[in-house]
């Protein structure tokens, strides 16, 4: 009975775990995220009076306003090119991250931004989507767990000592691919029909 | 020829419709010469597809400017070879494309049929024809690529220079065909249920089907990754593009499918959710044809805007509501053989794995439409662009790929905790010690080090096995390690081939962390002569020639790259400038290594002969390219048709202690 209370809170524990990352990566980094490639001091050599990697993570953040989705550090386009020259000389100016990116909304617009920040209405953005994920694998556990025979014959499964039957259903499992004489049997064709 | 062809299209249409309405119409009625005839009528649009899709070649070789299509994708200048990818650079082209590879696709599953299905063939023959009359309809009212000008251009206005690349040649066509074959699995589900079969008869069929779309989405996504590493000139191979993102969502709709399939077919459960994921894969498949033909949403794709968006959404539409309709017809009698056995078996890590995929669908098709819905309820349009998804998509792809390397090692049915342990244990130990030497040398980045150490755990894991398998294998048959090896593979294609694609998965796991956490870039303005150090590379500029080809001017620019003071190798990017597209394509310089590759791209030529380039260093991202056909292999390995089984071991089943369930296999016919 311990196997099978154990068993059961896997996945859940699985789920959680997951629940958490997501959150985790959300609130430890919450403008850069996932994509922080070069935000963080590389080896290459600073130009000027401001950090090189600081200014393409910023360029990675902001959409040419001209192209149809890229952003300004992958558009081949002019003005792509000077909004990047205006990156790096607010960087230079001593303006912060934010800041910057506050600049270019204020001229261009919410659309300019790769990403909406997480607060006021664009919380939705960012919110529905998780909530939406969250509650669909919860469901789909809930669905999973129902789906679980009655008590009494999984005790039946367990009493058996699974130590014993461990390495046999292994065997069964490597060995016999498709023998399950329960879908072998029947009208169904034979697995692996060669229609392919 | 252009009449020639466009004559094909309308008795393909008329062919297709009859094959649709006759087959089904046959079937209700009992009347088998009709459903025969229908079936004859539906095999015909091959050939008239192919006579139409010959003409249109023709046609641009002939660079026949009277027709509308050709004068707007091609000219006198362009190379005989690249009428290939003229043929689908518009919306006409491709759309005669996709029908012509439906017409084949549909002809041959209807024709290597399992005789499971055979009874229900002609619905599943009438869903297939139904989705051809469509794409056949349209191109004959609203989008025909033999359509003439009222008068004979001069010259054409050329193909669009981004698609004159060798992966241009195989991604587009790949990934068309991979949207459309998801028809197949469809049609074969939704033909069995009509039909009233309602137990496993449309598996094999729709399993085969499945991994062959699935196949080829994979090929065409990772071979038009590669294009626009080499070609767009910012150094990346993947930007969440809403387009990319529209081929991206019906390969993990249909990878949830071809995982979870397994379960169907080994346990018989699951029957009602993979139904479920089949429909959910179709009209994913729909969506993506709807963005990348019908162009409501910009993105780099953006070859041929066009009026079609409202009838391929009422198309997509209709793909969505009738599968489920159909699907909640049948519901009462869908219910699984077996229940499960424990939630920590394969079949439950299935499930997970299932629901993450779909996640990850949601959250990128939340991405797309968010910036209609933010115009419709904000006011305002939202950009939800590569910042979301990676912050986003990241963590579930890395619970993802933990499930990869746990999932495989569960048994089914019902795994004890000691069990796990023995199996996990070397892969956790793997995935501690790429965590502790990636500390030790510096690397504390957390979403790195997970990724790498998951990657170590999921080829440990998959390795472990193939050793234990082998070793068994070997110890049986009395053989050596690698004719055991080879016999264990052969013995149970869809296990191993699923392994090698594993390990595939793993290898662009490993570029994309690669190049996402440890890439360098750097964008200078040199002159001749001038050189720029990015970490231990030295690139030295020589200088550019230029030449002037007929529709372009070829810049070549020569860099020397010397590495720790010595000199190293020497490469040549280049850019064509196309005046009359105001646009130019770039090919990247790159030097590639399993470590790293260095990417070298110009921007600009100046006046003076000094270029504006950008420099990359792209950690792993040779893993990348290499999955491609490591994963081509896999594929076809769990595809081989396997003999039918000889049941000889089966009775020694009945030994197993404990209760075998006895339940019945799929239902009777």
């Amino acid at each position: 009975m311990l196997n099978a209370r154990r068993s059961s809170i896997f996945p859940v524990a699985l789920a959680t775990a997951f629940a958490a990352v997501t959150l985790l990566a959300l609130v430890a980094f919450p403008s850069t995220g996932f994509a922080q490639d070069g935000s963080l001091p590389s080896s290459g050599p600073p130009t000027g009076s401001y950090n090189e990697d600081e200014a393409q993570g910023i360029d990675r953040m902001l959409m040419c306003p001209v192209c149809p989705a890229e952003s300004i550090d992958q558009a081949q386009v002019e003005l792509a090119r000077q909004m990047q020259q205006k990156v790096r000389e607010l960087l230079a100016e001593g303006y912060t991250r934010q800041e910057v990116l506050d600049y270019f909304e204020e001229r261009y617009g919410p659309k300019v931004l790769a990403a909406p920040p997480k607060t006021g209405a664009h919380i939705w953005a960012w919110v529905l989507p998780i909530g939406s994920v969250l509650l669909g694998t919860g469901a789909g556990l809930v669905i999973l767990r129902s789906m679980k025979r009655p008590s009494a014959a999984r005790q039946t499964v367990q009493e058996q000592g699974d130590e014993d039957l461990q390495p046999y259903l292994e065997e069964v499992d490597r060995g016999l691919a498709f023998d399950d004489p329960a879908t072998a049997a029947g009208s169904s064709p034979p697995p692996e029909e060669p229609n392919g | 020829m252009a009449d020639l062809g466009a004559m094909c299209v309308w008795i393909a249409l008329a062919l297709a419709s009859y094959g649709a309405v006759g087959s089904v119409l046959g079937k209700m009625r009992g009347s088998s010469e009709l459903v025969v005839s229908a079936q004859r009528a539906s095999h015909l649009t091959v050939l008239a597809l192919t006579v139409a899709t010959l003409s249109l070649v023709t046609l641009f070789i002939n660079r026949d400017f009277e027709v509308a299509y050709v004068a707007a994708h091609s000219d006198i200048a362009m190379e005989d070879y690249f009428t290939w990818v003229a043929f689908y650079a518009g919306n006409e082209g491709s759309l005669l494309y996709i029908a012509f590879v439906l017409s084949i696709m549909a002809a041959v599953a209807v024709w290597r049929a399992p005789a499971a299905t055979q009874e229900t063939l002609p619905y599943t023959n009438g869903v297939l024809m139904v989705v051809l009359t469509f794409f056949l309809a349209v191109i004959g009212f609203m989008a025909n690529p033999f359509d003439k000008l009222p008068f004979i251009p001069l010259d054409g206005e050329g193909i669009n220079p981004l698609l004159t690349h060798f992966g241009m040649f195989f991604h587009p066509p790949a990934l068309m065909a991979g949207l459309i074959a998801a028809s197949i699995p469809l049609a074969f589900v939704l033909g069995s249920l009509v039909g009233g079969k309602t137990s496993d008869q449309w598996l094999d069929a729709a399993r085969v089907w499945g991994i062959i779309s699935w196949a080829l989405l994979a090929c065409g996504l990772l071979l038009g990754s590669w294009w626009a590493y080499t070609i767009l000139g910012w150094g990346g191979y993947w930007f969440w593009d809403p387009v990319e993102n529209a081929a991206l969502m019906p390969w993990l709709g249909l990878t949830a499918f071809i995982h979870s399939v397994m379960v169907q077919k080994r346990r018989g459960m699951f029957r009602m959710w993979n139904i479920v994921l089949i429909n959910v894969a179709f009209g994913l498949a729909l969506y993506g044809m709807f963005m990348n033909r019908g162009g409501s949403v910009p993105s780099v794709h953006s070859f041929g805007e066009s009026t079609l968006g409202w009838i391929f959404l009422l198309f997509l539409a209709v793909g969505v509501i009738v599968p489920f309709a159909v699907f909640f017809w049948r519901y009462n009698k869908l219910k699984s053989d077996r229940d499960l056995d424990s939630m920590l078996s394969r079949e439950a890590a299935f499930l997970i794995n299932n629901l993450l995929l779909l996640a990850i669908a949601f959250v990128t098709l939340w991405g797309t439409v968010y910036p209609l819905l933010s115009q419709l309820f904000i006011g305002e349009e939202i950009t939800l662009a590569r910042p979301f998804y990676d912050q986003m998509n990241g963590p579930i792809f890395l619970a993802l790929i933990f499930l990869m390397g746990v999932g495989p090692l569960l048994p089914w049915r019902q795994a004890t905790w000691a069990a796990v342990r023995r199996s996990l244990l070397v892969p956790s130990i793997a995935a501690v010690a790429v965590i502790v030497v990636l500390m030790t040398v510096g690397i504390w980045k957390p979403y790195a080090l997970a990724g790498f150490a998951l990657a170590a755990m999921v080829t440990t894991g998959v390795l472990q096995d193939w050793a234990r398998g082998a070793g068994s294998t070997a110890k049986a048959r009395g053989e050596n390690y690698a004719a055991a090896f080879v016999h264990l593979v052969w013995g149970n294609r869809p296990r191993y081939g699923g392994y090698i694609v594993h390990l595939a998965v793993v290898m662009v796991a490993l570029g994309v962390v690669g190049t996402s956490f440890f890439n360098i870039q750097r964008d200078v303005a040199l002159a001749p002569g001038e050189s720029v150090t990015v970490r231990d590379y030295e690139v030295r500029y020589l200088g550019t020639t230029e030449e002037f080809k007929g529709n372009r001017t070829e810049y070549l620019s020569r860099f020397e790259v010397h590495k720790n003071g010595e000199f190293a190798y020497l490469m040549e990017p280049g850019r064509h400038f196309y005046p009359s597209f105001n646009m130019a394509s770039t090919r990247a310089a790159i030097h590639s290594t399993p470590v790293e590759d260095l990417y070298l791209v110009t921007s600009e030529n100046m006046a003076d002969g000094s270029v504006g380039v950008r420099i990359l260093v792209n950690p792993l991202i040779w893993w990348m390219w290499v999955a491609g056909p490591v994963m081509v292999a896999g594929t076809l390995i769990a595809l081989w048709p396997q003999p039918a089984r000889i049941p000889v071991r089966a009775p020694s089943l009945l030994t197993v202690p404990g209760p075998r369930p006895q339940t019945t296999g799929p239902g009777p016919a």
